[in-house]
This record gives structure tokens, sequence and C-alpha cells, in this order.
């Protein structure tokens, strides 16, 4: 009788404890989702990006590897702090996209066009518009899209877009290496770079269920970034490896080739668009205060010269960097949350390309 | 490993988790024995040769305090971790002095500083000390000693435990249990958000500007030199702070390293907050020895005779202070610069405080201030932080004329980059929040003495556990992404 007790006892402190473990469990599941909640709530200000759109994927005559899908408010606060709408075609643009719409400039650049880090009406693309008064302006600028990828896409962009007075494309560099011109000039594909199409994240991402979650909880997107910030840090030596194993330099023969190849692209899509390329060199700070441009150690009159010769406008930003920064003491690049002059474009370096931009096509006209 | 990597949460996980299961199913020997590998495997993970300089210096404590009574023993365990110290840290220093003082490059040899050689070295120390002083007792059991000199939480950067303090919480049997582990993990994701999220991203601005202090505008370079201060902080008592969490989750306790610093209202308070068990160490075993020794005796005794009571008495005090914390300084790393940040201008400010306290009094009176209105408590906060940052402008410059730039840029209102960094001023809110929260709970609990607390929650209601999950999502969120080791690593 008396063991029998005990063990009806025994028995019901080991439910006591598997019933408080139960009920423990169930406050951390419903804490870790009440959690995510407030969390996501608070990074929809900071941090609520657009996803990729994967129905672009097998489009055929891209006009960039990706875009995105359309949101009315997004908000990147990593790096600067930006707040805009992606458009019905995808892309950063205040205007939304319509076939029959009047586009007098398209501007093709990386992610310092697509102007994720300032607020829409800082970036070039409005700043321009602005300016210009009476001309749309429009920007398929998209993270990745360094300059020979957009050569690569400029006659598909023509195709929809068809610009009637000018096509900017955006670079920070003038020196390419032989193999990556050689595949520009014989049409071969640009590789595409863009890390977020790769990877074990990309493969999550793509799960249904958790692409409407990862859609909705700019939490979850700030926790991807952060993992794919964290694996770019880690293979960072790899990739200065790659780089120094590509022959980088201006290889002026196929420079001048590929300039004719641009021309061409666009005169035989029947399109009467001037081309200007912008060039934004980046910027050091040097131990004793002076500014050095990346500008200095690039071929920029020749390039500037092969320009010429093909009938394109080069602008180049490296004297209105400089004279901002002896005058005023600004940089075009950082942002109050980053390093001083690293990383991307700021609002002052937005507008000073805007301006030097409206110059140009001022005095072209 | 960092505390703050990866690797180290999985390594953590398989000690918990390794403990765990010890604890359930083997003997306390076994425990002992499965921390001393953990821990020499979290030493080794930087690079195990490191691993064979620590077990060298376990076993010259072990050997020598068992010896204590053999004079040429006993000093050889006071040689032995002090030349380790003196040859990894400091031999390029002394070649680098010695070829400017006779003008003749000597060269200097290829030397990897081992991480943490400073703190265990130290502790290697007071161990042998105390047993001679009969502090403590001998700690005949080679595992046991082996693992206070190793253990992982404050193996690299401290807090410097002492053997008083370790060694019976060793003997005793302690274990993981759920309320250790719920507070223990607190202390870490704290630690950690101090560490990830406010310092390393301070560091970047306070980077870019002692790089070029020429290229910035005065507010700013004054931003960075605040910051710098903070970041410091954070660093480091965000590292302690995981230090002590990690332990607690395994069941042992270490003592507060950190409180409060920057409510100090005088230098000699700052340093009894800030990096207690450094000073604590430093006066038990530098201080107050050189203090009773028969140099400085003879030296009191001269000086009175030549300067008079009073006065004669007070030099050999503040000479031993100053040799104190001129050795503070050079603990903090082998350059002039940290003898003066860290060292020589502390003592400069110690010796200042005590002797303008009369001429303070005689103002305060004549001006009717009350000494302990909140006005004149604050006037002397203030002053002591500046006091204190002005410091760090030394200890984190490169170079005497880096400094020079650095100062200069401030005191002649240089024009300049302007950059308002964001996160200076998140860090700078957050410290006030948390200091003021202090202040008002201090107020409430009728304490004199400003005491600094943790911001625990109680992991057993939703509320709580809510809580801690948006800490820690924060922390994953808004987590420096760049590399950006412990400043005290190198120390």
């Amino acid at each position: 009788m008396k063991k029998a007790n005990v063990k009806i006892s025994e028995n019901d402190t080991k439910k006591d404890t598997n019933l408080k473990k139960i009920n423990y469990f169930g406050k951390f599941i419903l804490s870790g989702i009440l959690a995510v909640i407030v969390l996501s709530f608070g990074m929809y200000f900071y941090f609520n990006i657009p996803i990729h759109d994967e129905s672009y994927d097998n489009v055929v005559n891209k006009i960039t590897n990706y875009k995105y899908e359309p949101i009315e408010i997004y908000t990147r606060g990593t790096e600067g702090y930006g707040k805009g709408r992606i458009n019905n075609d995808g892309y950063v643009n205040i205007h939304d996209y319509s076939k029959d719409m009047p586009i007098d400039i398209l501007i093709m650049g990386s992610s310092q066009i697509e102007a994720f880090q300032v607020n829409i009406d800082e970036s070039i693309t409005t700043l321009l518009e602005k300016n210009l008064k009476n001309k749309v302006v429009y920007n398929v600028g998209i993270s990745g899209h360094v300059f020979l990828q957009n050569v690569s896409k400029i006659k598909n962009a023509i195709d929809k877009y068809h610009p009637k007075d000018y096509i900017i494309l955006e670079t920070d560099n003038i020196n390419f290496s032989t193999e990556e011109l050689n595949s520009i000039i014989n049409n071969e594909e640009f590789e595409n770079n863009v890390s977020e199409n790769e990877g074990i994240m990309s493969k999550i991402r793509k799960n249904k269920i958790f692409r409407t979650i990862y859609r909705y909880s700019p939490f979850l997107k700030l926790v991807f970034q952060q993992i794919q910030e964290f694996n770019k840090m880690n293979n960072e030596d790899d990739l200065i490896d790659s780089n120094i194993k590509n022959d980088i330099y201006f290889n002026e023969y196929l420079t001048k080739q590929l300039l004719v190849k641009i021309k061409n692209d666009v005169s035989n899509s029947n399109s009467e668009a001037k081309l200007i390329i912008m060039y934004h060199p980046s910027t050091t700070l040097k131990e004793d205060g002076s500014l050095i441009l990346s500008s200095e150690i690039e071929n920029v009159e020749e390039f500037s010269s092969l320009c010429k010769e093909n009938g394109i406008y080069f602008l180049d930003m490296s004297d209105r960097f400089r004279e901002e920064y002896e005058k005023n003491y600004v940089l075009p690049y950082g942002f109050s949350n980053t390093s001083v002059g690293n990383g991307h474009l700021n609002k002052y370096g937005h507008k000073m390309i805007a301006d030097e931009l409206y110059k140009l096509i001022k005095e072209v006209e | 490993m960092s505390f703050a990597s990866i690797d180290f949460i999985v390594f953590f996980i398989v000690v918990i988790l390794g403990t765990l299961i010890i604890q359930k199913f083997f003997s306390k020997r076994v425990k002992e024995v499965f921390l001393l590998l953990a821990s020499y495997f979290f030493y080794g993970y930087w690079d195990w040769r490191f691993c064979f300089l620590l077990l060298f210096v376990t076993l010259s404590s072990y050997i020598t305090a068992k010896y204590k009574d053999e004079k040429g023993v006993y000093a050889l365990g006071i040689i032995i971790p002090l030349l380790v110290l003196g040859f990894f840290k400091y031999f390029n220093f002394f070649l680098d002095s010695v070829s400017a003082i006779i003008g003749h490059d000597l060269g200097v040899l290829n030397i990897i500083l081992p991480v943490g050689i400073s703190f265990y070295t130290f502790q290697a120390l007071s161990y042998v000390i105390d047993v001679k002083r009969g502090t403590i007792e001998v700690e005949n059991d080679f595992i046991r000693l082996a693992l206070y000199l190793s253990f992982f939480p404050q193996l690299v950067a401290g807090p410097i435990v002492r053997a008083s303090e370790f060694l019976p919480q060793l003997k005793e049997d302690r274990k993981i249990t759920a309320d250790n582990f719920k507070y223990g993990i607190q202390l870490i994701a704290f630690g950690l958000f101090k560490k990830i999220v406010l310092a390393d991203h301070i560091s970047v601005f306070v980077d870019d500007v002692f790089r070029v202090p020429v290229a910035f505008h005065w507010a700013t370079i004054l931003l960075a030199v605040i910051s710098y201060s903070i970041q410091i902080y954070f660093d480091f008592s965000g590292y302690s702070d995981i230090a002590i969490g990690c332990a607690k989750c395994l069941g042992y306790d270490f003592s507060k390293n950190f409180n409060l610093p920057f409510v100090s209202r005088s230098t000699s308070e700052f340093w009894r907050r800030w990096h207690i068990s450094l000073g604590s160490w430093l006066k038990d075993y530098v201080l107050y020895p050189l203090l009773k020794s028969n140099f400085i005796q003879w030296l009191t005794r001269k000086c009175k005779n030549i300067f008079g009571k009073k006065i004669g008495k007070k030099i050999p005090v503040y000479l031993s202070m100053f040799i104190t914390w001129t050795l503070i300084g050079l603990w903090h790393g082998s350059a002039y610069t940290y003898v003066v940040g860290a060292g020589i201008l502390q003592f400069i400010y110690m010796f200042l405080e005590e002797t303008l306290e009369p001429v303070a009094i005689f103002i305060t009176n004549k001006l009717k201030i009350s000494r302990e209105s909140k006005g004149y408590k604050m006037y002397q906060i203030l002053r002591t932080y500046l006091l204190f940052t002005f410091a760090m402008i030394f200890f984190r410059a490169d170079s005497f004329s880096n400094a020079g730039q650095v100062i200069k840029g401030i005191f002649t209102l240089q024009n300049g980059i302007r950059q308002p960094f964001a996160w200076s001023f998140v860090a700078i809110v957050l410290l006030l929040i948390f200091t003021i929260g202090a202040v008002i709970k201090s107020h409430k609990n009728k304490d004199k003495y400003i005491e600094g607390y943790y911001p625990t929650v109680n992991l057993d209601t939703v509320l709580g556990l809510t809580i801690f999950f948006v800490v820690v999502g924060l922390i994953i969120c808004l987590a420096f992404t760049g590399e950006q080791p412990f400043v005290y690593f190198q120390f």
C-alpha cells in the first residue's frame, strides 16, 4: 500500500515537472513570436527593404539581372538613412511606369544610382528632374549592376524605355580587365555578381511560406542582411585575391572598342538619345588631411578623349568632389552612421552629381 | 576565439551541454578536467603555442607556491611570470627605448604577443604571493590551479580574479542551475549589446578621426574623443559582463569589474569603479608593499628631516603612487602613450585633487557653495569625466604627435569635416539613461554610494522572456558586422 502511494506521488511529481516544462516551452514560443512582432514593427522604420521580384527571373531581354517587387515605402537605415518607393516597374522612382510614358533621360547604374542610402527626393534622379523641370528622368539603377553590366543591357533598356534625349551610364572606375572587356565586346553574358541571388539564403527565400513571412517582417530582412554582411566580411580575403588575379588596367584598344560598341548599340536601336558616362571617383583622406581621388591613378584623360572621339559625353566628378572638400569640407561618400568618405554616395554626393549633370545637359542643349 | 563570434557561441553551447551531462552522470573531477580542456582549447584557438606558455606559467606557480618557504623558489615564483610578461610584452619596447637613448637602431625581435598574457600572469603572481602571505592555502591539486589560471571566461581580458575568490568556488560542487543560467545569459546579452552594437560601431568613427585628425572640425574631434571614452568603457565593461555571465551560467561568481565609473566625483573614485580588479590588484601587490618597503621607510625619514613632518611624509607616498601609476600605464601597453594616458596623467590628476583640496574648500566656502549640493556634485562628476577623457586622447593616439594633432584641433577650433556620428549619440543617450536609472535606484535604496546594476528581467514570465528576446533580436540586427577585436585583448 505504502509503496503504491509513493509510486503515485512520484508519478504526480513527474507529471508536475513535465507540465511545468510544457508550460515554460509554451511561454518560450509565445515570447519568441511576440518578440519577432515587436522587432518587425520597430524595424519597419529602420530596415524595410524591398524584396526581389522572382517573376522577373525568367524574363527574356532583361534590363537588369533582377528587380524588386513594388513597395510604397521602403526604409533602410544601416548605411545612411533612406526612405522611398519602388514603382510598379520594380525600380526606385517617384513615377510609376507606363508603356506610353515619355522618358527623356534614362539613368542606368549600380546601388549608387539606386540610392537606398538617401531619401528618394535627395537622389540624383529626382534632383536632376527637379532641376530640368520639364523632363522625365527615369532610374533603372540597381545594386550590383556595375558599368559593364549596364553596357551589356543597354539595347534592352532602349527597346523598353525609348529614352528621347539622354542615356546616362554611371561608373566609379574606368579601368577594366581584359577578360571583362572582351566578354562585353563579344556580346557575352556578363557575370552577375549579385550575392542575394546566391547561397543558402536565396534558396530559403525562394520557399513560398518563408517568402511571405520575410516580405512582411523587416526584422527577418535585417537578420538576413546581417548574415550576408557577416559572410561578406569572412570572404573579403578571397575577394581581394580574385581582384589581384584579374588584370585590371587601362587597355586603350579594348576600351575604344567598348565605346564603339556602346555607340553602335544605341544607333542600332534607332535611338537618338545622347550618351553620357558619369564617372565618380572614390575618395580617401591622406594623413595630412588632403583628399586623394581614385581618378588620380586611373586613366581619366585617355578615357575622356576616347569618349569624345565616339561622340559620348564624359562627366568626370573629380574636380567638383575636390572643390567641395577643399572649400566646404564636404565629402561625397559616407554617412553619419558609417565611415567618413567611404561607401555609397551621400546626399551631398547625389546633389553634386545632379548639379553637374544638369550643367552638362544645359551646355549640350 | 573572441566572445563576439559564432565560433564562441558554438563553443559555449558545447561547454554548457557537456557540463550538464557530466554533472549528471560523472564526478566533479571529470567536470574540472572537462572545463580545463575546454579552456585550453579556447586559448589555443588563437594559437596553439600559447597553451604551452600558459602551462609553463601554471607549472611554475604550482611548484613555487608549494615550496614557498625556500627563499629562492619563492623568488622564482615572482620572477618567472614577470619574465614571461616582460619578454613577450615589453622586450621590443625596451629595445626601442634603448635604441632611442643610444641613437643606434638595435632592431626588434619578431615576438607574437600572446593574448591575455597580462591577465593570467597577474593571477599567477597573486596566487604565489597570497600563498606566501598566508592569505590562502597552497593548492595541491594541479588541475584545480590550472583551471583557476586558465578558466576561459576570464582568461584573455579579465577580470583579474583572485585565487582567494575562485579556488574556494572550485572546491565547492558548483553546478549549472536554471536560475544561474537565466541570470548569466542576460549578462552575456547585456555585454554583447555593449560590445558589438555600441562599442564596435563607435570605433568606426573614432578610428576615422584619430587616423586623420587634421581633416576634421573641432566639434567632430571633440565628439570623437568623448566617443572613445565611451567606446572603451562599453568595450571593456561589455567583455567583463560576458565573462561574468559565462561564469555565472556555469555556476561560478566573479566580482563586478566596472561600477558606473562615469559618476565618479574624483579620479581616485573613478579608478575604484573602473577596471576594479586591476586597481585593487596593483594596490595590494604593488602600492602597499612599496609603501611598506625599506626604501620608502628610509625615504620618509629623510624627507621628514629635510621638508618637515607634513610635507616630508607625503613625498614618499606620492613617489609610490607615481611608480604604481606608471606601472598601470605600462600594463596597458608597451608604448609611452599608454604610460602617459593611463598612468602619469592619472597620477597627476590625483596629486592635484589632493593638494588643491584646501583651495577648493576655501573657494566653495567663500562662495557659500555647499560641497554636497547637486550642482557641485555635478561639477565634480563632469570635471572627473573630462579629465579622464583628456587622458584617453593619449591612450588612443598612435603617437604623441597624433595626440597633439587631436588636442590642437580642439583647442584651435579647427575647421574641417563635420561628422555628427549617430552611434555616438545613441551610446551617450543609453549611457545617460542607465546611469540616471542607477542614481535613482541608489537614492531609493538610500545608498550613499551609487551602485551599478544589471537590468535583468524575470525569464519565467512571458513579458520577461519577450523583453529578453527583443534584446537578443536587437543585438543580431544592430551588431557591427566588421571585424573589431576587444580593445583589452591587446593588454
